[in-house]
């Protein structure tokens, strides 16, 4: 049978850096393949998408070495149209790839490009969103819908294109688990059906359930490994792309040792920030109701829920970003309404989601010194405080880095740069809206690294979709669903509470089910088997390659008779 | 603010006709009532527009902070320029009253010819906001395109609809991301310096904005848009009422612009 995409000993250098963003790398794609393409950020995954797709070298100038073929037939030699009829693309942000007004529209974009007849288009477009079940949202404006449902009708626009083969760039990245497994699942039903899948994402255990055929893992543009699923759990480096708890426990024996960041102590008599019969709103959109909540001064408290549950709302509160429309937000006791924003500014850093949302100024030092300047500081002291901040994230070894323009810094860069831009304010507790979205295991553990260990912080609250991340490093868990918050427990705690994980588009990761497995509730006055890292309460949970270590050495033997876990390279159910 | 487009109309009478119908009859409408100085013949087309707008079903709710925005401003409009600083031609008659401060005197022609002009302001809103608020906003782009605009233009009128409110959303969150560093507009009078404190929030926005549009063009590209044929999926014909509706703003513009020619309606009509 002929492959779909073949890509032969291709490298690619981009012309207008002069850098080689992928070297020698082959990939065949046949009917019915679902390959997973992963590794860290920088990798040269984006750019192996773009070959493919014939972005490269259609619209980016490139030089391009080796042979991609798509259809059996060069795509040099074909128009990125034409491919399109081929390989669809979906992006990581549906936003940006959604260009229709209505879901109509937008399913109709590729159908109506290509010139088909109306009759075959409203075929097409009735065909599709029936099949990724999105009919009833046919008329609404996709300026209206959720981060799943835009997720849902990109897909939907790709299909109407009737391609072979879609490649998908990071389709975990901005969402929720339910969706995310919503959107995976039809793109397993797609390769089921006779077509074929790239799927770029650095969550490998959340991919295998949807059992790739093949991996290729790249690390600074050069493949490292390309095969089955097995042979690349067993070499897959543990700290750089995040893999099944099972697996974890099985090379255990190669984990990396984990330094847990300090924490500050310190007792809470006031609640840092206090929700008393809260309700908050968006003008008549009432997002969050009936929030009773404290969080304390020296505490870490993840924030997890599903898209468009009002978690970055429940903590936009802090800073006046919203208003209460009942009840009262109290900040170290007193109402938030009473503070000046140069008061909260000092109090809480808040770090948004998307780096680039504040750099405007030309320099490193220009964009530092911003904030401060306004809250009334000399020079002598932002200087001072500038350069504290960027050891704090371990910017200061950049070559001339106060000098830098701020969008010249790598995307990683930029994000510990905002962090440096919250901390520079001398902030107590620091805000963190997703964090990690999108980032592979190594950037998302050296960020939250930075963010923890900052000297003036006493506390940190984060928003997250990443389930194992909340268990790792929170104290406390709150979930918000629905306009409420249903949950807010300790980690082990919310891992043992099986009601959650079938609600609140949670979905229980293998580490939920090793915790729950594997960390009973100790009796009182009994002592813990596997205890949590130094400095964190009762009811966190380990880290994983910590509690993974544990595990492995509570194990009988090789023969694993008697070993709870599923053998390397199976999935958990 | 929602800077959502408000298809308000929806079911209406004129939300049924061709989206054309909609973008011509202000442009015929304007061939009317321009140039003509005489307060009758602007109150028969204003009749007309009012019908016209009737028939757009939008309710009163939704667009009163836009009329009222509207009319405060033509309000003032008009007074500063008929009112305060009339030409000599439309001044004439006994005065009933000079101005203060500015020592115009007012006569029945100049209250006339300001009350022409207002009108013919808000017969023109009258026509125009159905375009606005009866027009379905998937429909913008190809109704251009069949009125001759290029397929790119025609789409990029479909894409300002699209990412009007994202752009709007991140400029809200550029402002709150500042904000949180003690950014606060300026309240200076010198207008180099207010310009100059909205960097904070115009630089990001603009280079957010560029960067996103990359994304959105390469996802258009490999949706194969760019090509010398596309078909819109939306069918736009003209039934009976489209053509009945257009024929009479045609017929009013026709007899107006005649009627202007031989000099019936230069002349500012007092009572």
């Amino acid at each position: 049978m002929t492959a779909l995409i073949e890509v032969r000993d291709a490298s690619v250098r981009y012309l207008s850096t002069g850098q080689a963003a992928l070297g020698a790398t082959s990939l065949t794609v046949g009917p019915g393949d679902l390959t997973l393409v992963t590794g860290p950020s920088g990798c040269g995954k984006s750019t192996l998408l773009r070959l493919l797709n014939g972005l490269i070298p259609h619209a980016y100038r490139a030089e391009v070495c080796g042979e991609v073929l798509v259809g059996g037939r060069p795509v040099a030699a074909r128009t990125i149209r034409d491919i399109s009829t081929i390989v669809g693309t979906m992006l990581q942000d549906p936003r940006r790839q959604i260009v229709g007004t209505t879901v109509a529209a937008e399913i109709a974009f590729g159908p109506e490009n290509l010139g088909l007849p109306r009759e075959e288009i409203r075929r097409r477009v009735e065909e599709v969103a029936g099949r990724v079940g999105v009919t009833h949202l046919l008329d609404r404006a996709t300026a209206g819908l959720s981060g799943g449902e835009l997720q849902m009708v990109a897909f939907a626009g790709v299909l109407a294109m009737a391609p072979r083969v879609v490649v998908v760039d990071e389709p975990l990245a901005n969402l929720d688990p339910a969706a995310s497994l919503r959107l995976m699942r039809e793109i397993r039903r797609f390769v089921d059906e006779g077509g074929a899948a790239v799927v770029v994402e650095h969550r490998v255990e959340e991919m295998l359930e949807f059992g790739p055929g093949e991996v290729l893992y790249l690390e600074d543009g050069a493949t490292r490994y390309l095969g089955p699923v097995e042979g690349f759990l067993r070499m897959a480096p543990a700290g750089h792309v995040k893999l099944p708890f099972p697996t974890l426990v099985a090379r255990a024996g190669e984990l990396p040792a984990v330094t847990p960041p300090p924490r500050r102590e310190g007792e809470d008599a006031v609640p840092r920030l206090e929700y008393q019969g809260v309700a908050l709103a968006y003008g008549p959109r009432r997002v969050l109701t009936g929030v009773d909540l404290a969080l304390g001064a020296h505490e870490r408290v993840a924030v997890l829920g599903p898209n468009g549950a009002g978690k970055s709302t429940l903590l936009r509160a802090a800073v006046m970003l919203v208003a209460a429309a009942r009840g009262e937000v109290l900040v170290d006791g007193s109402p938030v309404a009473e503070r000046s924003i140069a008061a909260l500014a000092t109090t809480f850093g808040y770090v948004f989601q998307n780096p680039g949302q504040a750099l405007f100024s030309a320099t490193v030092g220009r964009e530092l010194a911003f904030g401060p300047r306004n809250l009334g500081r000399g020079p002598e002291q932002i200087a001072r405080d500038s350069a504290d901040v960027l050891r704090a994230v371990l910017l200061d070894g950049e070559k001339d880095i106060m000098d830098r323009p701020p969008r010249t810094l790598s995307f990683g860069q930029q994000r510990r740069l905002t962090v440096a831009l919250a901390l520079v304010m001398r902030p107590r507790t620091l805000i963190l809206d997703e964090p990690t979205a999108g980032q592979d295991l190594r950037t998302t553990t050296a960020f939250l690294g930075h963010a923890l260990a900052a000297e003036s912080v006493e506390s940190v609250y984060f928003i997250t979709h990443d389930v194992d991340l909340a268990l790792t490093y929170a104290d406390r868990v709150v979930v918000v669903d629905k306009g409420r918050v249903v949950a807010d427990a300790s980690p082990a705690e919310l891992a043992r509470d099986e009601s959650v994980w079938s609600k609140a588009g949670l979905r229980a990761t293998s580490l939920v089910r090793a915790v729950r497995d594997h960390l009973p509730p100790a009796p009182p006055g009994a002592s813990e088997p596997l205890r949590p890292s130094p400095g964190r309460g009762a009811g966190s949970v380990p880290h994983p390659f910590d509690l993974a270590r544990a595990l492995s050495s509570h194990a009988p033997g090789p023969s694993g008779s008697s070993n709870p876990f599923p053998q390397e390279g199976t999935t958990c159910s | 603010m929602d800077v959502t487009p408000r298809y308000l109309g929806a079911g209406s009478f004129l939300s049924r006709r061709d989206p054309r119908v909609l973008l011509l009859v202000p442009v015929l409408h304007l061939a009317a009532v321009a140039g003509i100085d005489d307060l009758r013949p602007v109150l028969a087309c204003t009749a007309v527009a009012l019908l016209y707008y009737r028939a757009a079903g939008i309710p009163w709710r939704g667009v009163r902070a836009n009329w009222t925005f509207m009319l405060t401003f033509t309000t003032l409009l008009v007074i500063v320029n008929s009112v305060l600083t009339p030409a000599d031609t439309r001044s004439w008659g006994s005065v009933l009253f000079t101005v203060p401060l500015a020592h115009t005197d007012v006569t029945w022609a100049t209250l006339s010819y300001a009350a022409t002009i207002l009108v013919r302001y808000v017969s023109l809103a009258m026509v125009g906001f159905p375009v606005a608020f009866a027009i379905a906003p998937a429909d913008f782009g190809v109704a251009f395109a069949r009125l001759g605009l290029s397929q790119r233009l025609a789409y990029g009128v479909d894409l300002t609809f699209r990412f009007l409110p994202s752009t709007w959303a991140s400029l809200r969150e550029t402002v709150d991301a500042q904000r949180l560093r003690g950014y606060e507009h300026s309240r200076s009078r010198n207008p180099v310096k207010r310009l100059l404190t909205l960097r904070p929030v115009v630089v990001p926005v603009t280079v957010n904005a560029l960067v996103d549009a990359e994304d959105t063009v390469n996802a258009m590209d490999l949706r194969a848009f760019g090509g010398r044929h596309r078909t819109w999926m939306r069918e736009l014909a003209f039934d009976r009422a489209d053509l009945l509706v257009l024929g009479g703003f045609a017929a009013m513009a026709a007899a107006m612009l005649v009627a202007r020619i031989l000099g019936l309606t230069q002349t500012v009509w007092v009572p």
